[in-house]
């Protein structure tokens, strides 16, 4: 079986575009700054005001401004390391020095790291360079023509230049952040290594280690190690959202599609959201009578409906003979649906729950007809499992076990689970020499698995000979 | 011959099972007493899977930190329904979950209502998005904005965070069907709009 993803056979360049698009994307960072300031505002909940909005008021009155921060918001990072050049060179990694105040080691012939005096302004001339710890412990190597005037906290402020910042890692509580001030912005860290460069037009923050957050007011800006974020960029995007354009069209791009898709009728659009919202209020009657009268007619909503009249059979009415009616309906009309598949696998699911011998031949078809159609779905582990599932049922256990053996480990819990047990027994039923150490696996992976006790009644049954027991 | 020994459960094994469940009760109860160190505990335990959750809304930065304030409040004020009947872990989850997707639905009404009384629409895609990876990450972040929160979920955490269908249909109190359904049509809706693109 192949592991192919999602796109990953794309053939168009849009599409593996998106592919790449979807592989380059950000993971999930989580970020220690933000834990500590949501812990500020929730440690005493029960005196904290839930956040409050009035979406429409506010969204109305701020709506060119939150045009402006939305796009300040996407644009506002560069991955793949400091994007300008850096007059600091390769970061020294003696941030420990920083903490406790100590002398560091002073490469390039840069002066020793002594502590920077709260009130103190500290400046680099040409071709100058100096390392400084600050008061709070953080450390400071200070790029040519460079001034950090730090007030009577201790609290930084780069005034011109580049500096990187050491800020090692403390032990936590709200007030355990290092801040540097820059023009209007505030750089907020609680252990990173980070350079700031205020030049006459534009500030930029790169992070090398840790994270950072920019603060303008009331909006920040958090970016990680390896992005840099510059205000030139958000200052550009600014301008852009305010500036009147010749052009009033919405792009192609940003069309919207699928169910709200602008070939959508106006009629369909409210039948669709009456539809859904008699759904939501438990009025499947209501809702199905909708839906059938969308899918009545013609195009994507038509289609929608038709595919939706099945699960409301199935989920709400518990309705499983006719859910299938209505997905064969949908799969004789549209053939090769957008959710042709989805459909396909549906009536599958819903087959399986159902007894009786015609049923079991018929889900049996449905699902090796749907192996055959989609080879590289992402769901055949678990239709190969009940496939398995059907052939062990019948007795044709070498059949069941090729199906069980197609079903990947990652299939999921449960698939996996039935599959691992289900190779075990039919090999059991086949009084294969294997059954013995495949149900001890099993019992072994899975000492709680969903078939533990079954498992461990077949190796009962085997230490006293195999005509005991049938899986 | 196969033996029974180490099949059966112990008495051991079985407290091991009820352990986590009775140790998060007695979390519960020490916060719904006024424990700080318990509630602080839960919150440092939790904070990370609803930070997660907000993140794949599309979610960010100060608005992160609103929504994330408000699931904690709202988990600190229902902490005394909480019955044990399911994990701690997966009733935050069902709390979060709603919270956030409705705080997502609302913005996504707020972005609608912004274009409408903007002066000019959201900029479109550059002619050359494809051409570099910065140009690939901004657009695939307008065209999941695009997306119904709930199959953003779904497509941001399986596609990107690699998680799997079964972990998300518990992140988002539905069953595996449901998600695979939001699946695939946020993927119908993403090729499509990546295949309408200047």
């Amino acid at each position: 079986m192949s592991d192919l993803r999602w796109l990953d056979d794309a053939d168009d360049p849009a599409r593996i575009a998106l592919r790449q698009g979807l592989d380059e994307a950000e993971r999930f960072t989580h970020s220690e700054l933000m834990q500590r300031r949501v812990w500020a505002r929730v440690s005493d909940p029960a005196r904290t005001r839930r956040v409050t909005r009035n979406a429409f008021l506010r969204g109305a009155l701020a709506a060119s401004a939150l045009t402006a921060v939305t796009v300040f918001a996407v644009e506002r990072v560069q991955v793949g390391g400091p994007a300008r050049p850096t007059a600091l060179g390769p970061a020294e990694h003696a941030a420990s020095d920083a903490t406790t105040g100590a002398a560091a080691p002073t490469p390039q012939g840069q002066q020793l790291a002594v502590v920077a005096a709260a009130g103190a302004v500290v400046e680099t001339g040409a071709g100058e360079r100096l390392v400084r710890v600050l008061p709070r412990g953080a450390r400071a190597e200070l790029a040519p023509r460079t001034a950090v005037a730090v007030d009577e906290q201790g609290r930084p402020e780069l005034r011109h230049g580049e500096v990187r910042f050491h800020v090692a890692p403390s032990a936590g509580g709200v007030d355990a952040k290092f801040s540097v001030r820059v023009a209007s912005y505030r750089v907020v860290v609680a252990g990173a290594r980070f350079v700031v460069k205020a030049e006459a037009q534009s500030i930029s923050v790169a992070v090398e280690d840790g994270e950072a957050e920019i603060w303008n007011g009331s909006h920040v800006v958090r970016i990680g190690a390896g992005e840099t974020w510059s205000s030139d960029a958000a200052a550009e995007t600014a301008k852009r959202a305010g500036a009147p354009r010749a052009s009033r069209e919405r792009s192609p791009a940003l069309a919207p599609v699928g169910e709200t898709d602008s070939q959508v009728a106006e009629q369909d659009r409210e039948d669709l959201a009456a539809a859904r919202a008699a759904r939501a209020a438990s009025d499947p009657r209501r809702a199905l009578a909708l839906y059938e009268h969308l899918a009545s007619r013609s195009g994507p909503a038509a289609e929608n409906a038709l595919y939706e009249i099945g699960g409301i059979y199935h989920d709400q009415l518990k309705q499983p003979a006719k859910a299938v009616a209505a997905w064969d309906r949908y799969r004789a009309r549209y053939p090769n649906g957008l959710l042709r598949a989805e459909a396909d696998l549906s009536v599958i699911d819903t087959l399986a729950t159902l007894d009786g011998s015609e049923v079991g031949s018929r889900t049996l078809n449905e699902a090796l007809a749907f192996l055959k159609r989609y080879p590289h779905s992402e769901r055949r582990g678990e239709v190969s499992r009940v496939v398995g599932d059907l052939y062990r049922e019948r007795g044709n256990y070498r059949a069941a076990l090729d199906f069980y053996r197609a079903v990947p480990a990652a299939a999921g819990g449960a698939d996996a689970d039935d599959a691992a047990f289900g190779q075990a027994a039919c090999l059991y039923a086949l009084r294969d020499d294997g059954a013995d150490a495949a149900l001890r696996a099993y019992l072994a992976q899975r000492p709680h698995g969903r078939h533990a006790r079954d498992a461990a009644r077949l190796l009962g049954g085997a230490s006293g000979g195999h005509d005991k027991e049938t899986p | 011959m196969v033996k029974r020994e180490g099949i059966e459960r112990t008495p051991t094994d079985l407290a091991g099972r009820s352990g986590p469940e009775a140790r998060e009760r007695d979390m519960v109860r020490r916060c719904v007493e006024g424990d700080t160190t318990a509630w602080r505990a839960l919150y440092d335990r939790h904070f990370p899977d609803v930070e997660r959750l907000v993140a794949s809304l599309g979610i960010v930065d100060a608005e992160a930190d609103d929504i994330c304030q408000e699931i904690f409040v709202i988990i600190y004020k229902n902490l005394a329904r909480f019955r044990g009947e399911a994990r701690l872990s997966t009733w935050i989850y069902r709390l979060a979950t709603r919270e956030a997707i409705r705080f997502a639905r609302r913005r996504r009404l707020m972005r609608g209502l912004a274009e409408l009384f903007a002066r000019e629409k959201r900029d479109p895609a550059q002619a050359d998005w494809s051409e570099s990876e910065a140009g690939r990450r901004h657009y695939l972040r307008q065209l999941l904005d695009r997306l119904p929160p709930e199959r953003r979920l779904a497509l941001v955490l399986y596609e990107i965070e690699g998680v799997p269908v079964s972990e998300i249909a518990r992140i988002s109190d539905c069953a595996e069907n449901t998600v695979w359904t939001r699946l695939h049509r946020a993927r119908t809706e993403l090729e499509k709009l990546a295949q309408d693109a200047p």
